[in-house]
């Protein structure tokens, strides 16, 4: 146990190492970074030995996220301190022009679209990707994981988008579409079962 | 060409840093209290410890005392319960604890009563992450958007980061706000693993509630009971009728001899008294991720079988490991202090990100200082107000009565931050959070005296003091140096900035 344990942290440190040569490099290195990423993937599968097929695997992401934050505490301590200029105050009125969306409006319009129409939207596509599931004869837990960890993902999704796009039409136009398939889907599910 | 290309991701970071920036202005004051409060929450078994040193404790309790103590309470109430808990003792709560539907004991080892259990503050802070002191499926749902806010935040963030292999190990140090940014860059890239399943836990426990309403009105004639009842197994129609309550100590003699490497965390009978009582045992797997699974028994104590969390359907198991992956209490200390180093990580990723959104702000000519101070304030006044409210606990207050001094503190305070400018906010809240926890430890002391120092008390009691000792002598610090910068710039007037 304490063997596997010990290759763990072995081969995290090693991934970590192999990553910062391939960062310090001035070329892209992609033999070092291919090589790091195996290594930490194989961390990952040493750590699965340590304990359940589930719990191995979760110490092994843990022991090589405080690795690498300790790597980059190490990489801050070996920064040598540069003299910088003061940031430079740019004036009001220019910068109002290179800004994507500045109009409050548009932003009370992007809050009631990401809590409201998004909440709506995420909620009608997973109940749909449930009733379609099943009606493809999904098995019911299977189904209902899958739909509870989507739910979410789809909010956060919608919520960047909503965000990301500028043009409200195309953001109507998606929400609607969103809102529109679910209900096709639930109703035409629903007729199957 | 390629200039086109350039533009084109250039646009296309601006739009996604717009994305972030705009969430992050939403829903980051709710966000950052949930962080620091989950954070803290990681601990919770500690703090109930620390909570009532007093309390008996033990490291295992026999199936007859254990059984005595919960048909005690039984006994004792006017209203028969519909539940009734067993919770045994834990390598982190060394207690056992009989609940019922409205009141909770501690047990001596023995099998007779103790005194009631209360914790409060650790009460006060779970409420705060689980329901943010809203009504509970409000509060829950609530909690789970802002989880799904904050995977939003991940996805725009990674969006909005087109350099994130090439920048993985930057760090400028003593760079102002470039020193913010990396901070906030790298440990938003490299904590992503926890933050991302930390937040999409969090907001399947809290959102599933909307969406088992959802799916059970489509498919399920509105029986959300039907739904969940595959994965964690349905409960029994009552049957009417009164019986002897059912035998305990048989099923916890059945799981120590045929499961002799699990460990059971509790118990449940359910409908206690009636015709259709029965029992759950649930017991913990330690080599997984599962928070258990519940072992079913009758009345009389006969086995009927396990729901199937640990061995049944991929769907069964994956749901059972999504609260100990939210709450990190699946390895051990050494996982706890491992969430706790991730949990302030996040802490202070949200915490820079709307202070780098401040800053840029203001290099961009919108200067905006109230509202900076107002988050710093929030940043500071959070922790600040939780010791605050720890005090108040330790001097007798619960309920309501914190859940008012927590809300109403943090208003005044950020009321005052937009008045008292930043760096003051910032003074101010270091030595509010250095004074509080110093009073919450000098009132605890004087309440338990030697207990304080008991194993039940004294690594909190340690650690608290240390923290507020630090705090101090930070806040003491700042104050020197602000004072300095008063008296005149110094011979080193090239201020390291951007």
């Amino acid at each position: 146990m304490v063997l596997w344990q010990l290759s763990g942290l072995v081969l995290s440190a090693a991934g970590l190492f192999a990553l910062h040569r391939a960062w310090q490099a001035k070329q892209r290195h992609w033999g070092l970074i291919g090589l790091g990423w195996a290594l930490l993937l194989g961390s990952v599968l040493v750590w699965g030995r340590t304990s359940g097929v589930d719990k191995g695997p979760a110490l092994g992401l843990i022991s090589i996220t405080i690795m690498a934050m300790l790597a980059i505490f190490v990489a801050a301590m070996r920064t040598p301190v540069k003299q910088r200029r003061q940031a430079r105050v740019r004036n009001g009125m220019a910068d109002t022009q290179t800004r994507v969306r500045h109009s409050a409006a548009a932003n009370v319009a992007s809050i009631l679209a990401i809590v409201i129409f998004g909440l709506a939207a995420s909620v009608a596509a997973c109940t749909a990707l449930f009733m379609g599931n099943r009606a493809l004869g999904m098995e019911h837990t299977a189904n209902l994981s899958l739909t509870m960890f989507a739910f979410p993902l789809a909010w956060a999704g919608l919520a960047t988008y909503i965000g990301y796009s500028s043009s409200i039409r195309t953001r109507a136009t998606v929400l609607t579409g969103v809102l529109a398939l679910s209900s096709v889907i639930i109703f035409s599910s629903m007729q199957v079962t | 060409m390629a200039e086109t290309n350039v533009k084109k991701s250039a646009v296309r970071v601006a739009k996604a840093l717009e994305a972030h920036s705009l969430i992050a202005v939403i829903f980051g004051g709710l966000i950052y209290i949930l962080a620091v409060t989950g954070t803290l929450s990681v601990f919770n078994h500690e703090f109930q410890r620390w909570e009532r040193p007093d309390a008996p404790e033990m490291t295992s309790i026999a199936p007859e005392a254990a059984e005595r103590a919960a048909l005690a309470v039984f006994r004792s109430e006017a209203k028969p319960t519909t539940h009734l808990y067993i919770n045994f003792p834990q390598d982190d709560l060394p207690r056992t604890v009989i609940t019922t539907d409205t009141q909770a004991f501690f047990a001596n080892s023995d099998g007779s009563i103790a005194s009631r259990e209360t914790f409060p503050w650790t009460q006060f802070l779970l409420d705060l992450h689980y329901y943010l002191h809203m009504p509970q499926i409000l509060g829950l749902t609530v909690v789970g958007a802002l989880g799904a806010m904050l995977i939003a935040l991940s996805f725009s963030g990674l969006l909005a980061h087109p350099r994130i292999f090439r920048d993985a190990f930057t760090f400028r140090r003593k760079a102002g706000r470039l020193t913010t940014v990396d901070l906030h860059n790298r440990l938003g890239v490299w904590t992503l693993p926890f933050h991302f399943s930390n937040a999409l836990t969090g907001s399947i426990l809290g959102l599933a509630t909307v969406l088992a309403f959802a799916i059970a009105a489509a498919g399920f004639d509105n029986d959300t009971e039907a739904l969940f009842a595959p994965v964690f197994g349905g409960e029994p129609e009552m049957a009417a009728g009164k019986a002897e309550p059912a035998d305990i100590a048989g099923p916890l003699a059945y799981m120590a001899r045929e499961y002799p490497d699990l460990n059971v965390t509790y118990v449940i009978l359910h409908d206690p008294g009636t015709a259709g009582q029965h029992i759950n045992v649930i017991a913990e797997h330690p080599d997984r991720l599962i928070f258990g699974d519940y072992y079913n028994f009758t009345a009389s104590g006969e086995f009927k079988g396990n729901v199937g969390i640990s061995d049944g359907t991929v769907g069964q198991q994956v749901t059972g490991a999504v609260y100990n992956v939210h709450f990190g209490n699946w390895g051990g200390l050494i996982v706890k202090l491992a969430y706790l180093v991730f949990g302030t990580a996040l802490c202070t990723i949200v915490a820079s990100g709307l202070s780098i959104y401040f800053a840029k702000r203001e290099t961009n000519g919108r200067p905006a200082p109230r509202l900076a101070a107002v988050w710093t304030g929030l940043v500071w006044g959070t922790p600040g107000m939780l010791a605050v409210a720890l005090v108040a606990a330790l001097l007798g207050m619960e309920g309501i009565a914190l859940v008012a001094v927590f809300w109403l503190g943090l208003a005044a305070l950020l009321a005052g931050a937009s008045r008292l400018g930043k760096a003051r906010t910032v003074l101010t809240g270091k030595l509010m959070l250095g004074l509080a926890l110093g009073c919450a430890i000098a009132v605890y002391l004087l309440r338990y005296g030697a207990y304080a120092v008991s194993s039940s008390g004294i690594a909190v009691t340690v650690i608290a003091a240390g923290l507020a000792i630090a705090m101090l002598v930070w806040a003491v610090r700042g104050r020197i140096a602000a004072a300095q910068v008063r008296q005149g710039p110094g011979p080193d007037s090239l201020q390291p900035a951007e």
